[in-house]
């Protein structure tokens, strides 16, 4: 089992050496390759890898291949129609031909390998919260990363139009990207943000992280769309600080891939903070997905609403793990979170986790999970109305996770995240529902 | 039957009450008025006893014992009902057994027998009718999940059984309809006897038209600023409460 | 009870802002009643653990040659094992070299024939018990096995059980009486190198529980073993074997009290339950081990394996009342391998002080429509840290399988921890799981509710906590629903002023 892993540190460290980044961030960098030393991947003995191996990570050639540069466009099949501002980046580097940048002061959004002086100290700040002593993946992609974005609406601001970031991980070869993206909303600002990873071809790893920041009474629409190549992996961590006052409607979108873990690390830090989070995962023959999403109650009046639904099917293995964290000065608490899966098939595997911490009585908390089927009662319904079976089938199961996506306040992506979870049904559920 | 000298209360270190003085004679129906913020829910609540309420000088009397140290339970066993503003839920804990264990304890600390089984079940169900609520409500948990006008009702039903000598309702009328409105009137009204008084707090006149009260007082700035019959409430209903402001600062 | 402790962690100041401490914030030590130490003679083993005090412990017992080298193999397997840290409970290490593996009354040695060659001194530390162990005098349809730290003193009624065909008797003697049964399935549900602690147990157990309940029938009696932890630096290390064979019912029942002492004794039992096709095995705990004091010194770390298997069409039922103990590390489970077998489970924990709980259950579906229910109530007053762990395992074969959790905390005090960790794993898409967790607290303003009503606040306290654990208190057999009610009743005294 650890014998799996034990070439990883190597493969990362050998990576990290051959990576340069600009001066400004050798500190950060430093620190980051102190951690990756320190940091011994985990095995499935290590309690937050319990249902998920990176045997499959490590036997591909793509995390010893490392970093390759290459151009390709992004496929339009692949990008929502939003009328946004975009910035690609394709296997970790910032594509200036296929980004749109926003001109006006109420966005500022640049390229970390050219970022003026003045931004700096942002950006120093924002990878300051991200956790690379508990993420060795996170540490990774600090002692490795060769370029990223900062995004930063000014105190008061309003982002104008939707903010679209896309990591494009594609090419022929074995390869590992890492993607970087940090976020800040000042006071009283608010943005919309659709992050998005996308990519074709076998063997290619995609580490990223993101940190935000969402200071006094900021307002953050955040989704996270993540809809790449089943082939290929991909481990991601979101660090999310909210500051008192600050709100933020979060959604975590995605399909499940050879290997894919994301650990979503949300800090409400200041009085009065509020988080919603709905999340989808579709996981499916030859795929695997753990999401990991942990909240920490540091203050009082905060509120944490999440619900997460999963839709499993062929040989597939959805992973989750959702722990709520209530410290002792968090008074007056609002903690819920919801997670229903539906097992599709004879093969699939459900490993679900809801867990509560609580060191303080002044809360109100709460969980559920549910591992089932489909309705029969739906199903035959609509049978009785003179729907074929498989076709009730799918209505039911893509009903069941569309509606996670219903009311994201962003024209053109619900529409089009409903055709991504219908075409992943037809591909990869193992129903023949799919296949009409 | 009660009588307040010169009463001063804090709340969290802050003065509210700033020298009360009040006496309410038995069979007497006093009404409470004044602006919010004026200090009448803190009344109700150094009234009963409530912890976070120190009162920094002047006493309570009920029936001429001083009784300003006495814990809430001591005085509900006096015969002190304080019907609350905002009712508890108490998940777990069925009305029944609640009201089993508080009739217990108020009755036999005034010497009267205790009610057997039977007996008490008849009383609950009889209360129960008389505000207007589902005999399944005594089945469930302390006001959980009831709605406002049901917390309220509920609050008057227990009243009904406990037979208080002095009943305290501190904005009872607040979020009520009209219907509830006339239960909890006539809750009151039915219990209104030559030995029994009532202390109304409240912030509109409404309830007065349903339950007519000898005296009506205002509170403004922790202290009564005036006091009057029953056409002030009519008053200040017409008036509001900013003519007073004056008095409050000059008193 | 004891005075109010003046040596309390300093609380934020409460909203209300009161000079004097809230009603909630008077979390003081409540009498523990069952706190006495029996002066009598012992024959103790001197501390340490090595194969000759295993080879001594089996001799004691007069044992086979096959149980003495089944301790041993444990033995050796324990050498190589670790203490398990996963569980969310925090202690010093424990010196095993620093516990006696153990210790019996002198008067034990001649093998008392009957109830009256008994020392009265061993009688009458469990008549203060509240288990008187003449027959006349018992507790009417309840036998009684009573375990003192090492040895089984007396069973009850044993001969009315023979004539229904039923085998109630201290697990020694099943060694010498019984062997094909004990050596059949002794290690079959919980195996020597299941865990650390059931490692340990199966090398070094002495005393414990064996019952046979024949084919097709109702055991006529309730059956309950008494655990008592008397002599100092002693470990008590039970073992507890149920078989019910085919069509067959029992209701067995355990209680265990220890002395109030300062220093940590261990505790480490496996409780091994087979439910063959279509029989029912109900076994209930009242666990109320000396829990240390209001500062968190002395009481017992209970670290103890139970565990069930469900043949086909059978069901087991664990319901635990836990007020005591220091450390609580405890998973009663049932692995329903027959089809349409059933596992339940109702807990109710509750830790005041220093006390940490982690305990939970896990269920293990492999067979057809099988069924499991959980109910845990976990109750954290004070400074304690109290936490359900669970696990429900459907496998692939186990179509149709039905598992329902609900998991409740209520917290009493703002000083306290209460946690969920429930493991969901579903192989199969016929079957359905279903978890929910709340969280729920006695409130300043409920207590003040009652007060208005002229209830007081202890009589409040124990209203509300009474309902909260209802629905595990009505899985008890009737006698003991009343006992755990009282219990929670003496626990809770004093956590509100």
């Amino acid at each position: 089992m650890s014998a799996d892993h034990d070439s990883l540190p190597a493969q990362a460290l050998a990576l990290a050496a051959s990576a340069t980044c600009p001066a400004w961030l050798a500190d950060y960098r430093a620190r980051a390759q102190r951690a990756l030393q320190d940091t011994a991947f985990p095995g499935r003995k290590a309690e937050a890898w319990k249902y998920t191996s990176l045997h499959a990570l490590t036997q591909s050639a793509a995390l010893a291949a490392g970093a390759t540069v290459s151009r390709a466009s992004v496929p339009a099949d692949d990008l929502p129609p939003l009328d946004a501002w975009r910035v690609v980046f394709v296997n970790g580097r910032y594509d200036a031909t296929q980004s749109s940048l926003p001109a006006g002061g109420e966005l500022i959004v640049a390229p970390l390998v050219s970022l003026p002086d003045a931004e700096q100290a942002h950006a120093r700040a924002l990878l300051a919260l991200t956790d690379t002593a508990r993420l060795p993946f996170a540490a990774l992609n600090g002692a490795a990363f060769a370029d990223g974005l900062l995004v930063r609406v000014p105190r008061g601001a309003t982002a104008g139009k939707p903010l679209h970031v896309v990591f494009h991980a594609t090419g022929d070869a074995p390869a590992t990207a890492q993607a970087c993206l940090l976020v800040s909303v000042e006071a009283q600002a608010s943005l919309t943000l659709v992050e998005q990873y996308t990519g074709h071809g076998d063997n290619l790893f995609t580490n990223a992280v993101t940190a935000i920041d969402l200071a006094r009474d900021a307002r953050l629409v955040h989704a996270r769309l993540d809809f790449a190549d089943h082939r290929q992996f991909h481990v991601g961590s979101l660090h999310l600080n909210l500051q008192g006052g600050s709100r933020c409607d979060a959604w975590q979108l995605m399909t499940g891939s050879r290997l894919k873990r994301t650990d979503l690390a949300c800090t409400l830090n200041g009085a009065g903070a509020e988080l919603a989070l709905k999340g989808a995962w579709l996981v499916g023959t030859d795929e695997h997905a753990d999401t990991q999403a942990r909240i920490d109650h540091a203050q009082p009046h905060g509120t944490s609403d999440q619900s997460w639904k999963g839709l499993v099917g062929g040989n597939g293995k959805a992973v989750f793990n959702g722990r709520i964290h209530i410290h002792p000065g968090a008074k007056q608490t609002s903690a819920e979170l919801v997670n229903n899966n539906l097992l599709l098939s004879a093969d699939a595997e459900v490993d679900t986790k809801p867990e509560l911490e609580i060191y303080n009585d002044d809360v109100k908390c709460s969980h559920g999970a549910t591992v089932g089927q489909l309705n029969e009662t739906g199903v035959f319904y609509l049978q009785s109305r003179g729907i074929a079976r498989p076709d009730a089938e799918l209505m039911l199961a893509l009903g069941f996770v569309n509606a996670m996506v219903d009311d994201v306040p962003v024209p053109g992506l619900a529409g089009w995240v409903h055709g991504r979870f219908a075409r992943w049904f037809a591909q990869r559920s193992g129903r023949p529902g799919g296949s009409r | 039957m009660l009588e307040i000298r010169n009463l001063h209360a804090n709340v969290q270190g802050k003065e509210i009450l700033k020298g009360l003085s009040l006496t309410i004679g038995s069979g007497e129906v006093h009404a409470i008025m004044g602006p919010n913020g004026s200090g009448k829910s803190t009344l109700a609540a150094v009234l009963s006893g409530r912890d976070g309420y120190e009162v920094t000088a002047g006493e309570i009397l009920f029936n001429g014992e001083d009784i300003t140290g006495l814990a809430p339970e001591e005085r509900a066993r006096k015969g002190m009902f304080l019907a609350f503003q905002y009712p508890v839920e108490i998940p777990g804990v069925s009305n029944l057994e609640f009201l089993k264990a508080s009739l217990e304890q108020v009755r036999k600390a005034q010497g009267k027998d205790v009610w057997d089984a039977v007996t008490f079940m008849k009383k609950a169900r009889e209360a129960c009718t008389k505000v207007n609520l589902d005999q399944a409500f005594l089945k469930r948990g302390v006001n959980e999940g009831f709605s406002g006008g049901e917390k309220k009702r509920n609050e008057i039903m227990q009243m009904l059984l406990l037979e208080p000598a002095l009943g305290i309702l501190d904005e009872t009328d607040s979020g009520l309809d009209i219907d509830a409105l006339q239960v909890v009137a006539q809750g009151v009204n039915s219990l209104r006897d030559a030995g029994r008084s009532f202390v109304l707090v409240t912030h509109y006149q409404r309830l007065l038209d349903h339950i007519v009260p000898d005296h009506v007082h205002v509170l403004a700035g922790g202290r009564i600023v005036k006091s009057g019959g029953k056409e002030l409430a009519l008053e200040l209903e017409e008036k509001g409460y900013g003519w007073l402001k004056d008095a409050a600062a000059a008193g | 009870m004891s005075e109010p402790s003046s040596h309390q962690a300093p609380r934020p100041a409460d909203p209300a802002g009161t000079e004097e401490a809230s009603h909630l914030d008077k979390v003081i030590a409540s009498s523990y009643e069952a706190g006495f130490v029996t002066a009598i003679e012992s024959e103790t083993l001197p501390p340490g653990l090595s194969e000759d005090v295993i080879r001594h412990i089996s001799a004691k017992k007069n044992e086979p040659a096959w149980l003495l080298d089944w301790r041993l193999a444990a033995f050796r397997r324990w050498q190589g094992m670790t203490e398990p840290t996963w569980a969310h409970v925090h202690y010093p290490a424990v010196d095993f070299n620093a516990v006696s593996y153990y210790s019996a009354p002198k008067s034990m040695k001649d093998h008392p024939k009957s109830l009256d060659e008994v020392d009265p001194e061993l009688l009458r530390t469990y008549e203060k018990l509240g288990i008187p162990l003449a027959e006349q005098a018992a507790l009417a349809g309840v036998a009684v096995d009573a375990v003192f730290d090492s040895v089984s003193v007396a069973t009850t009624f044993r001969g009315k059980l023979a004539e229904a065909g039923v085998i109630f008797c201290p697990i020694s003697e099943a060694v010498r009486e019984y062997p094909e049964l004990v050596q059949k399935y002794l290690g079959s549900v919980v195996p020597q190198g299941d865990n650390f602690y059931a490692a340990l147990n199966s090398a070094v157990f002495s005393d414990g529980s064996f019952v046979y309940i024949p084919k097709n029938t109702r055991c006529p009696m309730e059956l309950s073993t008494y655990f008592r932890i008397n002599e100092a630096k002693t470990g008590q290390f039970e073992r507890t074997l149920i078989i019910a064979d085919e069509g067959s019912y029992v209701s067995y029942l355990e209680g265990c009290t220890a002395p109030m002492r300062d220093e940590n004794q261990l505790h480490a039992a496996v409780v091994e339950l087979v439910a063959l096709p279509g029989a029912q095995i109900k076994y209930s705990t009242v666990q109320n081990w000396y829990p240390g004091d209001e500062h968190g010194r002395g009481g017992i770390y209970n670290f103890v394996t139970k565990r069930g298997v469900c043949h086909d069409n059978a069901r087991i039922s664990w319901t635990q009342v836990e007020t005591g103990s220091a450390i609580t590390w405890k998973y009663p489970s049932v692995v329903l391998k027959g089809d349409n077998s059933v596992g339940e489970f109702y807990s109710v924990a509750l830790t005041r002080n220093l006390q940490q709980a982690d305990t939970g259950t896990k269920m293990i579906h492999l067979g057809r429509n099988t069924r499991s229910t959980i109910v845990s109530k976990g109750i954290s007053v004070g400074r304690s840290s109290n936490a359900y762990r669970g696990l429900v395992r459907i496998s692939p074969r186990a179509e149709n399988a039905r598992n329902h959790t609900q998991c409740d905390s209520l917290l009493i005090g703002d000083a306290c921890g209460a946690h969920t960790f429930p493991y969901i794993e579903s192989r199969n898409p016929t079957a359905t799981v279903e978890h929910e967790a709340t969280t729920s607290r006695v409130s300043e303003d409920q207590l003040f509710l009652c007060r208005a009503r002229g209830i007081d606040a202890e009589k409040a306290v124990s209203m509300i906590v009474n309902g909260f654990c209802k629905e595990v208190f009505k899985e008890l057999p009737m006698e003991f629903a009343v006992e755990a009610g009282k219990l929670l009743e003496v626990s809770l005294e004093g956590s509100v002023g």
